[in-house]
């Protein structure tokens, strides 16, 4: 009696609403996070930064498909690779559709919570689908732990299966034991004696929650071998990208030449910075764009890590550049992408690299260049590092 | 025993998981801008000679010689010039004085031009390996039929 009273009293209720909720809870993670995505073709991705605030937080585990390309239109979330057959992925939304030089399509992206669209458009091979669905906070848990935390956390979980495994193991040959001493009992009093203290749903549902810990930590230690983003990386932060200290900075008093002749030449160069306190490491891309007549006839050539010098050879003014050229001299009459997304610029937070740019008047430069002028502007877009 | 299998039968479902899950993190990043602005580059107009003198020495038994001179420009580049006597496709020796460029044309080159009236050209060129030149400076030159006489005109 006193047993039948303890499986129908307060406690055994709350132990048995408990291990239900727990289930059900663990039954719809895993049917949102492996089993659908797994029978749909699609792939979860952990989204670890804010760029698509408010639609996709931070910790949001979206669901990608595939999709045909024709079928992506202005306003759909796609997830792409940086890029083609790399990891780092970014999940932005489509704002442009475009054909490009060899009649593909590609696809301008932008962060729902970004000002400017990406710099590089996007390419189909580099596409791999469409957001499906998203739940909120699935992998907010790896903003949490560290990945060794993770590492030591699925040890010690597993260790504990094991000991309980074999707990179980030596109580239950004992049980076995005692049965067979006590055989000549009554068999119903020997059953409520063998009976288990605590009801069989309380512990199912302890040890689907206890799977479901391990689940979920596991995948997180998944995500955490694939990515390197650090911590600060998910800090709501400060991504600043800053030219000599400022935002936008005019370079006219070095960066300006009159009477320029034919196989003349002049350099500058600006530092690129990422300063604290901002908290969010980089890469970042430039293109630049010349205007006017003469910006034309100009070509121009980058280079990093490098500074600029300006001097006079054979009685004509010439600017150079040390540091390593992003490639050959090229004009930027229009938007001409000058340090590309690969290989990538990356910025550590307090971090600086110089870009030197030469502005040449080429000795082919015609007649008709004679008298004009022009100027040049050099975009740098800087995107968070984030991907693994 | 049962409770043994279910443990075990646990950590496996625990791998089972773990190989079923597909996470891969993406980031959906933020993004800043910068613009660095050149100041104005401009070209220079390769400015033509202005002739300043056309003076005729000599006689008709000696033969006469036209001097024609400019002013060289040597800032902000230093100019140099070609002559050409633009009948004959012959071209000039310029010679310099000072900051003074100068041609000399003899009556005896014109021989086959006598009673027309020729012209030379002067044509500027700022330094380098450039295709520019400046608008062409030009002075005729006269020499009478017979060679009697020569003159700028």
């Amino acid at each position: 009696l006193h047993r039948i009273h303890q499986r129908t009293g307060p406690l055994w209720w709350i132990r048995r609403i408990v291990a239900w909720v727990a289930i059900l809870g663990v039954a719809t993670i895993v049917a949102l996070a492996v089993a659908l995505p797994r029978l749909g073709g699609a792939t979860p991705y952990a989204i670890l930064t804010g760029s698509m605030e408010p639609t996709l937080p931070p910790g949001t585990l979206a669901v990608v498909r595939p999709i045909p390309v024709e079928d992506i239109r202005i306003g759909t979330v796609i997830t792409y690779q940086l890029a083609s057959g790399e990891r780092p992925t970014v999940t932005h939304r489509v704002v442009g559709v475009g054909i490009d030089g060899r009649g593909e399509r590609t696809f301008r992206t932008q962060g729902d919570a970004n000002n400017v669209a990406d710099a590089a458009p996007v390419r189909p091979v580099q596409i791999r689908g469409a957001v499906w669905y998203a739940v909120p906070a699935l992998g907010y848990a790896n903003r949490f732990l560290t990945a060794p935390q993770r590492d030591l956390l699925i040890v010690v979980v597993a260790s504990l299966l094991l000991v309980y495994a074999a707990w179980a193991l030596v109580s239950g040959l004992r049980s076995a034991r005692r049965r067979r001493a006590e055989s000549v009992a009554p068999r119903h009093l020997v059953a409520a004696a063998e009976r288990p203290h605590r009801a069989r749903p309380v512990r199912v549902g302890l040890g689907v929650a206890l799977l479901a810990l391990l689940g979920a930590v596991s995948t997180l230690a998944y995500w955490s071998d694939a990515g390197t983003v650090s911590a600060g990386t998910f800090s709501a932060g400060v991504l600043d990208l800053k030219l000599n200290s400022q935002n936008a900075v005019d370079l006219s008093a070095t960066f300006t030449l009159a009477n320029m002749v034919p196989g003349e030449s002049i350099a500058a160069h600006v530092a690129v910075q990422n300063p604290s306190p901002s908290t969010v490491a980089f890469t970042y891309t430039a293109a630049g764009l010349a205007s006017g007549s003469l910006g034309a006839n100009l070509q121009f050539q980058a280079f990093l890590g490098g500074t600029s010098s300006n001097g006079t050879v054979n009685s004509l003014r010439t600017g150079s550049c040390t540091g390593t050229s992003t490639g050959a001299a090229a004009s930027w009459a229009s938007s001409t992408t000058v340090i590309p997304a690969s290989p990538a610029q990356q910025l550590a937070v307090g971090a600086s690299q110089n870009v030197c740019v030469v502005a040449s008047l080429p000795t082919s430069a015609p007649s008709n260049a004679q008298g004009t002028s022009g100027s040049a502007v050099l975009t740098f877009t800087a995107t968070q590092l984030g991907a693994p | 025993v049962r409770r043994a299998l279910t443990a075990l039968a646990a950590t496996g479902l625990m791998v089972a998981l773990v190989g079923l899950a597909r996470s891969v993190p993406a980031s959906a990043s933020w993004g800043d801008t910068g613009s660095a602005s050149s100041g104005t580059i401009a070209s220079y107009s390769v400015p033509a000679a202005v002739i300043s003198s056309c003076n005729v020495t000599g006689n008709a038994l000696t033969g006469f010689t036209a001097r024609i001179s400019w002013t060289a420009v040597t800032s902000p580049h230093a100019l140099t010039y070609t002559a050409t006597i633009v009948n004959l496709g012959t071209p000039l020796t310029v010679q310099s004085s000072g900051t003074t460029r100068y041609v000399d044309v003899q009556s005896g080159l014109l021989s086959t031009l006598l009673g027309t009236v020729v012209t030379v050209q002067v044509v500027a060129k700022p330094p380098g390996a450039g295709l520019w030149v400046s608008p062409p400076a030009q002075q005729g030159v006269l020499v009478a039929l017979l060679g009697v006489s020569m003159s700028c005109v």
